[in-house]
């Protein structure tokens, strides 16, 4: 029950790194301080290092569960739930996509409007934004991953430029004494904090796109441990530079920081910031959004077309209906939640599954 | 159909062109906005450099003055006042009002900190008059003259390193108070620095005079270089230590005590010819390091006496202890500490002169 892809279709599979790298720095990496020291305090970093351990482990489960002949979370579906349950488990996690995308685009517009153009309209710059995002999803899978190539280092370079000057007022003692959370702290941070990772779990829609998959898993790995290193680096100094009752009272932490940066040619680098991060959620939409018509081709032969069409018509729409600060957060603590358990929850009960079938 | 895709984000981006101009000689740049109170009512003033003399002869250099209820209300009056655009983002000092910074600052911090056009490095600066005198003083200087000088005093001088930044990282943070630097106008009309005002929670309640400024310096930057202290030997002779480095070493113990132990490189300046090379060595050295530990241990046991920390004693403590509780320490443990100041001062050089 394979299916068998064209081999021009095809991407070579250390593309999986870049692919993994733009698809998780969305939107959490300019303000998942806020969320981390609201739990954990001072020990933040801690449970993002964590994070990033414990995605290793799924990472491993998603290639276990993947493993067998090009294989994608439809066919697995199908294959353990039978036909009809199996699409209804797989547009479940269509859905769980969307919400994905629509939170990264409406918290990107929302950044922009309160930091650049408080008074330009929504509709304006989203449709702009979509119209990019169209030319780019329906090249197919193949130009996703250019894009997702093209600018997977753009955090890294963003961060190596700004990260300097905050360290002129940060201070060792901030993160001391370490470790000092209760168990329930940690786990509650863990669960609140998690979303700032996800995205790669992409990987099940696209992994027969991938030549020669199975052997991509050393750079999947690599990628993950890639955005740890750099989500921890970006802790450690946020938790260093601000103190945590600042940390809890700012809600973009990361361009916060950005404001300290004095340069004789640019005078608010947090601007710069803001505009590079379109080079970084763009991928992040691209991939989610073609891995939904992916899901819907798979599933019932629809044209991608079609259903692009239809999930960007759903992203403006909501967008739309999101008018305010306070909608948009009820939105994000959804989709995390949905993503923890999606990631925590129902992987590791696929596996099961799969182990339990294979000894029956 | 790839030429519409072209064509629709250029014609876009056109259009993105044609709206929202902001030319920057329409633009009143706000420099320092001061705050003061009376009678319960907020009252803002905001200078605004000026480049052109031409404009400075048809147009008298006023400052805007508004009054409001809220801090951010000041603004809508000031929009009256003036037939351009009013703009934050090159804001360089906030200046405040001693009866203001009495009565509580935290809605002005709170404030400043959720605009995201105004920059962390700008500074805050205490007026022993009303803020309106001292911006009032500042239209006869160069644009961004008031902020200049502290930042170059906090750089080159006694007065330790603030800004928006490092004062809402001590407003929010449990172990320490924050210091914001004091400016006066002389009788003969200068602006200078003068101390550092110490707040408790969000009110102004202590004040330190350039000399303690100087001492608060020493605990808490990172780099004191070109600060400067005089001494008076026994003999009479005034000496002036220009520091280089200073390296700080602190420990805790649960008596409950606090040591510090100072390392300091420094130079020496005035009168050294009148003295001889053995008594630079021995002599001197040890003087400047007791008098030196004399003058710090004062500040922090008046400090400690007058309730406040500015210097972070409580974060020293919330370092080493991993049930620290602010109001605990701040009532129970922090009026007993006793401190031990260990000085160690190096004559590094004495200039050029033999």
């Amino acid at each position: 029950m394979g299916n068998i892809q064209k081999e021009n279709y095809l991407v070579s599979n250390f593309f999986v790194f870049f692919i993994i790298i733009s698809s998780q720095n969305g939107i959490g990496l300019l303000g998942f301080q806020n969320i981390i020291a609201k739990n954990a305090k001072h020990d933040g970093w801690i449970v993002v290092l964590l994070i990033g351990i414990s995605l290793q482990i799924v990472l491993w489960l998603i290639y276990e569960i993947l493993k067998g002949d090009n294989k994608d979370i439809m066919t697995i579906h199908n294959e353990f739930f039978g036909k009809f349950f199996g699409s209804v488990a797989s547009i479940f996690i269509s859905i769980y996509f969307l919400t994905a995308t629509i939170t990264v685009f409406r918290t990107y517009l929302e950044i922009v409007q309160v930091w650049a153009f408080p008074s330009v309209s929504l509709w304006e710059i989203s449709i702009l934004m979509l119209l990019i995002i169209y030319y780019i999803v329906s090249g197919g899978f193949r130009v996703v991953t250019g894009i997702c190539f093209l600018f997977a280092f753009i955090p890294s370079i963003l961060f190596f430029l700004s990260l300097y000057f905050p360290l002129k007022f940060s201070n060792i003692n901030n993160i001391l004494p370490i470790f000092n959370l209760s168990f329930i702290d940690l786990i509650k941070a863990f669960k609140e904090s998690s979303s700032i990772f996800f995205g790669f779990e992409t990987l099940l829609i696209y992994f027969p796109l991938v030549k020669n998959a199975h052997h991509s898993k050393i750079w999947a790995n690599i990628a993950i441990m890639f955005t740890t290193i750099i989500f921890t680096i970006v802790a450690l100094v946020s938790l260093t530079y601000f103190s945590v009752g600042q940390l809890v009272n700012s809600k973009w932490p990361t361009l916060e920081m950005t404001k300290i940066m004095e340069l004789p040619f640019v005078e608010r680098f947090e601007f710069i910031f803001i505009f590079s991060w379109l080079a970084i959620i763009i991928p992040t939409i691209s991939l989610h959004i073609w891995s939904i018509s992916r899901i819907y081709k798979r599933l019932f032969n629809v044209k991608p077309r079609i259903s692009l069409i239809n999930s960007l018509v759903l992203i403006l729409v909501f967008t739309l209906i999101i008018d305010n600060y306070f909608k948009a957060e009820i939105l994000n603590s959804i989709v995390s939640q949905m993503g923890f358990y999606f990631i925590y929850i129902y992987i590791p009960l696929l596996f099961l599954i799969k182990v339990i079938r294979r000894y029956h | 159909m790839n030429k519409i895709f072209i064509c629709i984000p250029i014609f876009c981006l056109l259009l993105i062109g044609c709206s929202r101009t902001t030319i920057i000689d329409d633009v009143k740049i706000i420099q320092s906005i001061g705050y003061d109170i009376e009678n319960n009512e907020i009252i803002g003033t905001a200078s605004y450099p000026v480049y052109v003399e031409s404009i400075q002869e048809s147009h008298p250099r006023k400052l805007f003055t508004a009054e409001s209820k809220t801090t951010t209300g000041v603004f809508t009056s000031f929009t009256k006042q003036t037939a351009d655009e009013i703009d934050m983002s090159q804001l360089g000092s906030v200046v405040i009002g001693d009866a203001f910074a009495k009565n509580g600052i935290s809605d002005l911090l709170v404030n400043l900190n959720s605009d995201p056009n105004i920059g962390t490095n700008s500074t805050l600066i205490i007026s022993k008059k009303t803020a309106s005198e001292l911006l009032e003083e500042t239209m006869n200087y160069p644009p961004y003259f008031l902020s200049s000088v502290l930042d170059q005093s906090m750089e080159n001088g006694n007065v330790p390193l603030t800004n928006l930044h490092t004062i809402s990282n001590q407003y929010y943070r449990e172990s320490q108070d924050m210091y914001i630097p004091k400016m006066e106008i002389t009788n003969e009309g200068l602006i200078v620095g003068d101390g550092v005002g110490i707040f408790k929670n969000d009110k102004l309640s202590v004040s330190l005079d350039n000399r303690e400024t100087f001492l608060l310096k020493m605990f808490v930057d990172k780099s004191v270089y070109n600060s400067t202290y005089e001494v008076t030997t026994s003999d009479n002779i005034d000496l002036l230590a220009k520091i280089i480095s200073n390296k700080i070493k602190s420990s805790v113990n649960n008596s409950p005590g606090v040591n510090y132990k100072f390392n300091l490189k420094v130079y020496l300046k005035e009168k050294t010819t009148k003295l001889s090379v053995s008594d630079i060595t021995n002599r001197i050295t040890k003087e400047i390091e007791t008098s030196l530990e004399k003058d710090l241990l004062n500040l922090l046991e008046k400090l400690k006496n007058e309730n406040v920390d500015p210097v972070g004693i409580g974060e020293l403590y919330r370092v080493s202890q991993r049930n620290w509780e602010k109001n605990e320490f701040y009532r129970e443990i922090y009026p007993n500490i006793k401190f031990n100041i260990e000085a160690n001062v190096n004559i590094v050089n004495t200039g050029a002169a033999e």
